[in-house]
């Protein structure tokens, strides 16, 4: 149990002490602090993995304990930093210890045959045989799991129980965190958190989010990441604030791990950059260095995959080279001035995108219809009839969903909305791809995969109930200031 | 609309929880607590695709494995599980046919790892353990093993053999290479 908890420790410092260092402050430190360390970790692993150093997790902690000593030292030289810091670290430290005694000694673990697929992979990564790692390996299980899992090798282990409960954690506090910073200052405190809390339950309650708490997979890894790319960019725009700069690495850090993470993870992070053409608020820096984080990770990942195929002697997908040409041109985007271009026709490309994947989606129905209406009826059976074990709560999800997005007054909605519903038809498209059709049952593709997209619906829902409380409030502060003018008017005239 | 959200969700998570399987409840305290032992306790994919080589590993420790070059068909892949399941310290490759390895047994077969050992008693469990994997261990062993599919390609169901290099006659080995 110790190594465990110092491991995590260790990542929550590293992100904690990094994240505060450029800004973030409050008990915020806490769950994006800790997300932030582990996307650390996977991003210093997937450069270990791609640049042929040695994988043993020994090394791969080095660069963490230099990133807090740095961390420690720059903060000591402020003079200022380290005594705020002490109750948050203390509170998350104090969470991290109870979510490791809980899961080492209870048996609240969740799996699916592919668990042992990704622990695989962590065993080839900590025994430094990861060159051996074969197709279904490098590309549909990807690097973030394995290599969250992969410490446990340190004390004998498989698989680091605390990880998948922690980062569940730290997403629905992250989510909490979000929707209060982005709140407006005149709003009432009370209020406030009374709808975070409300929002807080909507994710907590359900039944998928808390067995995907336990489930040792990658589907909550995406829908974390995910939440964390759209939110904090949602955030910088609404607060107007371009010199977040811890908003930037948290955006950064998500596009790069979410590329790794699963074989439409790049889709989605894609789908999370796309958006900020159309915000309000001008973002060319922010567009760029995310453009240039996905091509770089997009195209050296997906370039690695080739070169191990292809030196075993297997093939290569067209899947494969799609995504290399889609880094690169992400690289190319990031260097050349498109962004004024772009986003003077921004709403137009945004539609066009969405629409063409539907169009997509009808071409490759009207080769395979059988393949489109057997995924829409199982899928239907597990989303809606209850043989995934949503019960009522996708349904519900929806109607809140779109409510959502009808009555959105703010137009940075957009940003949240987008890769919602742009990744319908990619899911429906990725049957065809794979050439085999969703099937009925909890341990179906897609009834585990649509769970990515819960965290980010469960956010917008929030972002609506902030915006209707702030308008109330700010009605209501209206009417008692006009009824407060009336009143002294009215005083005035009796004195006179 | 949220609040009716939240107590719909909290109405229908125990009957949710009710219907679904053990691995896919939300809210279900197995009575161990490793997840290996939990997956080859209840379910016969963990028992034939990794219980032959987590237990291998297991019951001998850094053992060096010796396989056929030609590949052997099986899921898991057998070299990748032995890596990363078995965590052998080893896995190194020579000619021979791992159908008729048996032939060239000295005679001192022993069904060595013990299935009992930690894992909940379970006759189902040990029914399809056995059927998938066996291993052969010398009174002196050197820890080194080489992979025998007696059956032909082991596939999804069939047996994949461990036999310790010292029941070996290694003569007729190298004749065959």
């Amino acid at each position: 149990m110790l190594p465990e908890f110092l491991f995590l420790v260790l990542l929550f410092m590293a992100g904690g002490l990094t994240i505060y260092s450029l800004g973030l402050s409050g008990w915020g430190v806490g769950p994006v602090g800790f997300l932030v360390g582990i996307y650390l970790w996977i991003v210093f692993g997937v450069l270990y993995v791609v640049l042929g150093f040695s994988t043993n997790p020994k090394n791969i902690l080095i660069p963490l304990v230099v990133l807090v000593l740095i961390n420690t030292v720059h903060l000591i030289r402020k003079g200022n930093g380290m005594r705020e810091l002490i109750g948050p670290l203390s509170v998350y430290v104090t969470i991290i210890w109870l979510v490791v005694w809980l899961t080492n000694n209870y048996g609240l673990v969740k799996y699916h045959i592919d668990s042992f697929r990704y622990l695989l992979s962590a065993g080839l990564l900590s025994e430094d045989n990861f060159t051996f790692a074969n197709e279904n390996l490098l590309v549909k299980r990807g690097l973030a799991t394995p290599l969250l899992h992969m410490p446990s090798s340190l004390y004998g282990g498989f698989y680091v129980a605390s990880i998948t409960p922690m980062l569940s954690i730290s997403t629905v506090g992250a989510m909490a965190w979000l929707l209060t910073h982005g709140f407006h200052a005149n709003e009432k405190k009370g209020l406030l958190w009374s709808a975070v809390a409300l929002v807080v339950m909507l994710a907590i309650t359900n039944n998928r989010y808390v067995w995907n708490s336990f489930y040792i997979n990658g589907h909550l890894f995406v829908g974390s990441a995910l939440l964390m790319l759209t939110g904090s960019i949602w955030l910088m725009d609404r607060r107007n604030d371009c010199r977040s700069y811890y908003a930037y690495l948290l955006s950064a850090l998500s596009v790069a791990v979410l590329i790794v993470a699963r074989p439409e993870g790049f889709i989605i992070a894609m789908l999370g950059i796309i958006p900020i053409l159309a915000l309000p608020e001008k973002s060319e820096p922010l567009f760029r260095l995310l453009l240039l984080v996905f091509g770089l990770f997009c195209a050296s990942w997906n370039a690695y995959i080739i070169v191990e195929l292809l030196g075993s002697g297997k093939s290569v997908t067209s899947f494969l080279a799609i995504a290399v040409v889609l880094g690169s041109g992400g690289i190319m985007a990031s260097i050349f001035p498109i962004y004024d271009r772009l986003r003077q026709n921004s709403v137009l490309l945004l539609r066009l995108f969405e629409l063409s994947l539907w169009a997509f989606l009808c071409v490759a129905s009207f080769y395979q219809p059988e393949l489109t209406r057997e995924s829409l009826s199982a899928t239907f059976k597990n989303l809606i009839g209850g043989s995934g074990s949503w019960g009522s709560s996708f349904i519900l999800m929806i109607l809140l969903t779109f409510s959502s997005i009808w009555m959105a007054r703010s137009k940075n909605i957009l940003m949240l909305r987008f890769p919602l519903t742009a990744m319908v038809p990619i899911f429906l498209l990725l049957a065809h791809l794979r050439e085999s059709a969703y099937r009925v049952g909890n341990g179906d593709s897609l009834n585990r995969m649509v769970f990515e997209l819960f965290p980010l619906a469960v956010f917008l829902i929030g972002v609506l109930l902030s915006d209707i409380l702030a308008e109330h409030n700010a009605t209501r502060n209206i009417s008692k200031n006009k009824g407060d003018s009336d009143e002294t008017n009215h005083t005035n005239s009796l004195l006179q | 609309m949220i609040v009716f959200a939240v107590v719909i969700n909290v109405i229908e998570f125990a009957g949710i929880d009710k219907r679904t399987r053990h691995n896919y409840k939300a809210l279900y305290l197995y009575e161990d607590v490793d997840l290996f032992k939990i997956a080859i306790a209840r379910d016969n994919s963990a028992r034939r695709y990794v219980a032959p080589y987590y237990l291998f590993g297991k019951i001998f420790p850094h053992a060096t494995v010796i396989m056929p070059e030609k590949p052997v068909q099986s899921w898991f892949e057998v070299d990748l599980a032995l890596m990363g399941l078995a965590r052998v310290a080893s896995l190194d490759t020579i000619d021979y046919n791992p159908e008729d390895l048996r032939s060239y047994l000295r005679g001192n077969e022993l069904i060595a790892f013990q299935l009992g050992q930690n894992l909940p008693q379970n006759e189902k469990m040990y029914s399809v353990i056995k059927s998938r994997i066996s291993v052969y261990r010398a009174d002196s062993t050197a820890n080194v093993f080489l992979l025998s599919t007696p059956e032909g390609p082991p596939g999804r169901e069939k047996v994949i053999d461990f036999i310790d290099m010292n029941l070996l006659n290694m003569e007729m080995i190298k004749n065959y290479q």
